[in-house]
């Protein structure tokens, strides 16, 4: 008896349980850039500007490998 | 132990050395590559949601760059395995590479390290980063070109091995007489660099492109809410149209890869095009399991595309460009049937049309949902990436000969010529693809000469023998008692020495460059 019913109860979960993410879906969460976390945002910029210096870097360095070495 | 001359190899691993870098590098391969292409598929699916102010394709990026994440370690973690059994397995090989690209590697490196920094940051900082979503989609781009020029180095590195800027007999870069190490046309920006690079790339953004689709195409199965269905449905008909856009464009690029391939690196153009016997196991040819399979996935493309240019989508490929990239594969089949054996054009009209027909079925059956379509798409990709590979690499000059004899030691580059000839095994297979030699042929630009070095006194020798690899620093470091090691030790690494000269040099460091008191290099030094 106790098992039809676990079965029952699961096969409720597959069909009825709502998905977590469908009522996301309306949404696309843009907000206020000063409800963000100053310390991520500050992190990332940081991180942004490194990283674009560091690819600018590289470029130039295969350009320069590629005419003078 | 003379290692040269032994005739068993030095290291057993199971399934041998072929076996276990075949694997480790197909595994890497096929991990690697989803990577590269899942970073350019997120950006494309993060600006589609912001633009349209869609929220179903920022969540598949996210749920993308989830599975980006855990590929990535995996593919790293991989990848450090390759080199450890690649060192192990080919020491001489890959410690004259790693010499040679030795600045490459370092940027490489800094690569790597950016690439995992970015990824990290991009993926936990999502949800913090709503109110800056640009900046956060911005630095998720930058994936993109990041892992470009990581392929880049790469490639430049794998089209050096397969075709070395300079000629026989001349002197190669190997001799570290280069201003920096690898930086030139004669090695980095070798001919066949440029097509290499530009076909993976394309052929990888295709691949991630088509497996998005695909596990889009399992979630739509499992899926039982109408909007999460048309998150996976909308996610995955983008996914697979920039896919197959990217796989349009191979048949283009792979036209002038095999170009530079047949004046530049013509054992593998034969291999490739009218090789049977080599890049085979098991008495098939995995050139052609792979044509087979591009093929069924040109006609699944096709029916797909057509079917989804008549609905109003969001984005369609102009179905005149693919019929035009259909023709080119056409021509291509008919090319080989010409050359081969109509086996080869029959077999992929027949894989191309039956695989349109099972597409067209799939797509009436599921009411014109694309997830069995999408879904074989990823399998049929994920093949012929790692059959590509497998056969790319298989199609090399051999570092041993067809009856077993090992060719250890010295430089490989001049070796390919004396250990593998296409004409042993093709035999009467051989056809040119073009009659004759071209024209052309003979005014291609002539490869810079190199002065011939000869050494003329035992300081030369110790120069340029020994900077090939390594400065000259270390040689004040050893003991007297050392040198008969060390130098003995350098020739099992592959530097070339006659018995007489290898006397010469010890008899030299022993006598000049000696500190009695000096104590061991610290760290077991492999000078």
């Amino acid at each position: 008896m106790s098992e039809q019913i676990e079965k029952v109860t699961i096969a409720d979960g597959d069909t009825q349980t709502p998905d977590a993410h469908e009522e996301e879906i309306d949404l696309y969460p843009l907000r206020e850039p000063s409800e963000d976390p100053r310390w991520a945002v500050r992190t990332v910029w940081v991180w942004v500007s490194i990283a674009v210096f560091l690819l600018l870097f590289i470029i130039v360095l295969l350009i320069l490998g590629l005419w003078y070495d | 132990m003379n290692i040269l001359a032994a005739t068993n190899p030095f290291i057993r691993f199971p399934g041998g050395a072929k076996f276990s870098i075949g694997f480790l590098g197909i595994f890497h391969t096929s991990v690697g590559s989803l990577a590269i292409g899942f970073a350019f598929i997120v950006t494309v699916l993060q600006i589609v949601a912001y633009v349209r102010k869609d929220n179903r394709f920022d969540m598949l990026a996210k749920r993308v760059q989830l599975w980006h994440v855990c590929i990535y370690n995996i593919g790293t973690i991989n990848a450090i395995g390759l080199v450890f059994a690649l060192s192990g397995l080919f020491p001489q090989f890959w410690s004259q590479i790693f010499v040679q690209f030795f600045w490459t590697m370092i940027l490489e490196e800094l690569l790597f390290f950016m690439l995992a920094t970015t990824l990290t940051l991009h993926y936990f900082f999502w949800d913090t980063m709503w109110g800056h979503k640009k900046l956060h989609i911005f630095m998720g781009a930058l994936l993109t070109p990041m892992f470009f020029l990581q392929f880049f180095i790469i490639n430049g590195m794998s089209s050096y091995m397969l075709t070395p800027g300079f000629a026989e007999g001349q002197v190669s870069n190997w001799s570290g007489t280069a201003g920096i190490l690898g930086w030139d046309k004669l090695a980095f920006y070798n001919p066949t660099f440029l097509m290499l690079t530009l076909h993976r790339t394309a052929a990888n953004f295709a691949y991630a492109g088509f497996v998005v689709a695909g596990i889009c195409g399992i979630w739509l199965y499992r899926a039982q809410q109408g909007k999460i269905q048309s998150r996976y449905e909308s996610g995955g008909r983008l996914a697979f149209k920039v896919a197959f856009t990217c796989f349009l464009l191979l048949p283009i690029i792979g036209f002038f890869y095999a170009w530079v391939l047949k004046y530049h690196g013509r054992e593998a153009y034969d291999n490739l095009m009218i090789g049977r016997g080599d890049v085979v196991a098991g008495g098939i040819d995995w050139w052609w399991v792979k044509q087979l399979i591009v093929a069924s996935m040109i006609g699944l493309g096709l029916v797909f595309s057509r079917r989804a240019s008549k609905s109003k989508d969001e984005f369609t490929i102009p179905m005149p460009a693919v019929y035009v990239v259909a023709l080119i594969y056409l021509l291509f089949y008919l090319g080989m049937a010409i050359q081969m054996t109509w086996l080869f054009f029959w077999g992929s009209l027949a894989a191309a049309v039956l695989a349109g027909m099972l597409g067209s079925h799939l797509l009436n059956h599921h009411s014109g949902s694309g997830r069995a379509v999408f879904i074989l798409m990823g399998i049929l990709s994920f093949l012929t990436v790692c059959l590509g590979g497998y056969v790319r690499e298989a199609s090399r000059p051999r570092f041993i000969s067809p009856s077993g004899e090992r060719i250890a030691g010295f430089n490989r580059i001049p070796a390919y010529e004396n250990i593998y000839h296409p004409e042993e095994r093709a035999g009467d297979l051989r056809m040119n693809i073009v009659r004759g030699t071209p024209p052309h042929a003979e005014d291609l630009p002539a490869r810079p000469d190199r002065p011939d070095i000869k050494p003329e006194t035992v300081e030369d020798l110790v120069s340029y023998r020994c900077i090939s690899c390594h400065t000259l620093e270390r040689v004040h470091l050893y003991k007297r008692s050392d040198w008969d090691r060390v130098v003995g030790r350098m020739r099992a690494y592959g530097m070339r020495l006659t018995d007489e000269e290898m006397q010469k040099i010890v008899n030299y460091l022993s006598d000049n460059n000696t500190k009695e008191d000096s104590p061991e290099f610290p760290g077991n030094p492999s000078p």
